[in-house]
């Protein structure tokens, strides 16, 4: 869609309406594409597996949006939105075509800058720390029987063999038998990632909750910097030649 | 109730000739490419075009596969990633499975809301931009990372702030905006494959598969989050449609559409959310269908539909249903060995008894 197209719904709310929450989230340029009015109809809620178990209902987060309902907006803040499954079953049946669900996630990343979301990511670090500092996101030494006992006896026999069932299976795909991450990633590859979130500003937004991670995530580039740079620079030169 | 593929086929029409407004994202890129604002990857070799929503027809590339790994189905279903080797091997698709891809990242923002839109387009950029200077079509096994290149691709298309902001980071990087001309999941491929994978297959296997009674789940970023553009419209027909063609008996239960209760956070704070959402599934596959396998293409779901059977003999349910891939049905037609080729014995939920039945060896 272009950045041209104009939504009355969201355009007339913005002059109207109030609140802190409420005015951070419709700074998010994805609002506008996420809500366009809404009926009540109720068929978000009867599509929705966060509904049917918790104090959670898409129906509401769209009408505390166009009502600028701050009161409701920080109920959500403060925990409701944490229960969201991000599945967008919402967005798909709506017959308005809003999106709760991204709404959901812009009022998420509102929660991490302003420091509210310390307990919903409580047990969150390992992920955290994989994604910044190994380029993926999961490790088969993550699923320990310990973490997981709900996954029943067969996780333990599969945690004891997992070396030696995946040195079987990825037989001659180098990169692939490793347990301490997904895939073995390079270290430029690993760099360049790290680079992306430093220069997004997520690096930043990571510091609020997880300060310690930033530290780990500086000096690991500190340390690579110069090798790296140096890989940057040639990229750039031959990428310059090539569009010349 | 069983059915075949051309039913749902009809799904695709839906919005034909009824003066809907159709959005084809391909036009825009087109016009932004000519206006020198974006660079797209043209498609490498031959390709195979399949409908998506309001008939709109999607290039699937058959040759020269990019591997955008999954981290999910690598640290935790590696069968999969195998399988999808196995079966371009087997039909001779040239692919690239790269060191230097990222995790796109997707799963740790929709769970956590670390990160950003500038972050998650700029890591999707540079994904994008290996394959598209190692000369190879961008094709993805994760289902969230489908829906999530699928979504930057039409903010970065739709934005040009965010467009600005990503492109300033690739120069940083000594790389381009190059936005893949298809978003393509693998499930998409192994459907548009169908008639190789079957000429190709082994016809004991074929044999052993013919009949076998199967239900489908679909990963909700497969088709909810960006729904117009996945092969079969909005009801997909994918992994059905090559298991139907496989000979795979394919059976409707009424909770298809259901999440099945990954939740992204819940599978790992929260796994009672996810726990009562399977009992849901689950139990309307038991007494609607009983069916002899699962079949899924995402990796969240297969996660979580393998490992959460066990448990619910905590409130006196008896679940047992194998959860295969489309990808690792394919390989298994194709004649790979279960567990070593396959890795169907990295599933919690045991394959043994299907194996079984199906007469295929796994010692």
């Amino acid at each position: 869609m272009s950045e041209e197209v104009k939504n009355p719904i969201t355009e007339k709310i913005e002059s109207t309406k109030g609140g802190h929450f409420y005015k951070e989230i419709m700074k998010d340029f994805r609002i506008k594409e996420s809500l366009h009015g809404c009926l009540n109809c109720g068929t978000c809620v009867a599509n929705c597996p966060a509904a049917a178990f918790y104090d959670y209902s898409p129906r509401e987060v769209c009408q505390m949006m166009i009502e600028g309902d701050e009161e409701t907006i920080e109920e959500y803040m403060n925990g409701k939105i944490w229960n969201c499954a991000q599945c967008f079953s919402c967005k798909y049946r709506c017959p308005k075509e809003n999106s709760a669900a991204d709404i959901v996630m812009t009022m998420r990343e509102i929660a991490v800058r302003e420091g509210m979301a310390g307990e919903a990511l409580a047990g969150y670090t390992r992920i955290a720390k994989l994604v910044l500092t190994r380029g993926n996101q999961l490790a088969p030494d993550m699923l320990s029987p310990d973490a997981f006992p709900d996954w029943g006896p067969r996780m333990i026999e599969l945690s004891e063999k997992k070396m030696e069932m995946r040195e079987e299976l990825f037989k001659g795909f180098p990169g692939m038998n490793v347990v301490d991450r997904a895939w073995a990633a390079e270290d430029f590859t690993i760099y360049e990632m790290q680079k992306i979130w430093q220069e997004s500003g997520a690096l930043e937004k990571v510091g609020i909750v997880f300060p310690f991670l930033v530290d780990i995530v500086q000096d690991d580039m500190e340390d690579k910097a110069d090798e790296m740079e140096a890989k940057i620079a040639e990229k750039k030169a031959k990428l310059a030649a090539s569009n010349k | 109730m069983s059915y075949e593929i051309n039913d749902v086929k009809t799904a695709i029409n839906h919005g034909k000739g009824m003066n809907y407004h159709v959005h084809d994202i391909r036009a825009e890129m087109k016009k932004l490419e000519e206006e020198g604002e974006i660079k797209i990857a043209h498609i490498i070799g031959p390709y195979k075009e399949e409908e998506v929503m309001y008939g709109i027809k999607k290039r699937v590339p058959l040759d020269m596969h990019y591997q955008h790994k999954s981290c999910g189905q690598c640290a935790n279903l590696p069968g999969v990633p195998r399988s999808n080797f196995y079966y371009r091997d087997k039909l001779g698709i040239k692919y690239y499975n790269d060191m230097q891809q990222t995790s796109c990242t997707a799963w740790n923002y929709h769970a956590s809301g670390l990160g950003n839109l500038v972050q998650l387009g700029a890591v999707a950029a540079r994904n994008w931009h290996r394959a598209y200077e190692e000369g190879y079509n961008f094709t993805i096994h994760c289902v969230t990372s489908f829906g999530n290149y699928l979504e930057m691709r039409h903010l970065l298309v739709g934005n040009k702030e965010l467009r600005d902001e990503v492109k300033k980071i690739m120069a940083k990087l000594g790389r381009e905006l190059v936005i893949p001309e298809e978003i393509v999941h693998d499930s998409e491929i192994a459907y548009a494959l169908r008639d190789k994978i079957l000429a190709n297959a082994d016809p004991k296997r074929l044999a052993a598969i013919k009949g076998l009674k199967a239900v489908e789940h679909y990963g909700c970023h497969f088709f909810k989050q960006v729904s117009d553009d996945i092969i079969g419209g909005k009801r997909p027909i994918v992994v059905g449609g090559l298991a139907s063609h496989l000979g795979v008996q394919m059976e409707e239960y009424s909770k298809w559409f259901m999440c099945c209760g990954f939740g992204f956070r819940h599978i790992l704070v929260n796994r009672e959310f996810t726990r009562s959402a399977q009992n849901i599934k689950l139990k309307a596959i038991k007494e609607e269908v009983d069916p002899d396998m699962i079949l899924v293409n995402c990796t969240g779901c297969g996660t979580t539909f393998d490992k959460t059977q066990w448990i619910q003999k905590a409130v006196g349910e008896d679940y047992h249903y194998p959860v295969i891939f489309y990808s690792q049905l394919a390989a298994l037609a194709l004649g790979a060995h279960p567990f070593k080729e396959a890795g169907l014995n990295f599933h919690v939920t045991p394959v043994e008894p299907l194996l079984d039945k199906m007469g295929i060896s796994y010692s």
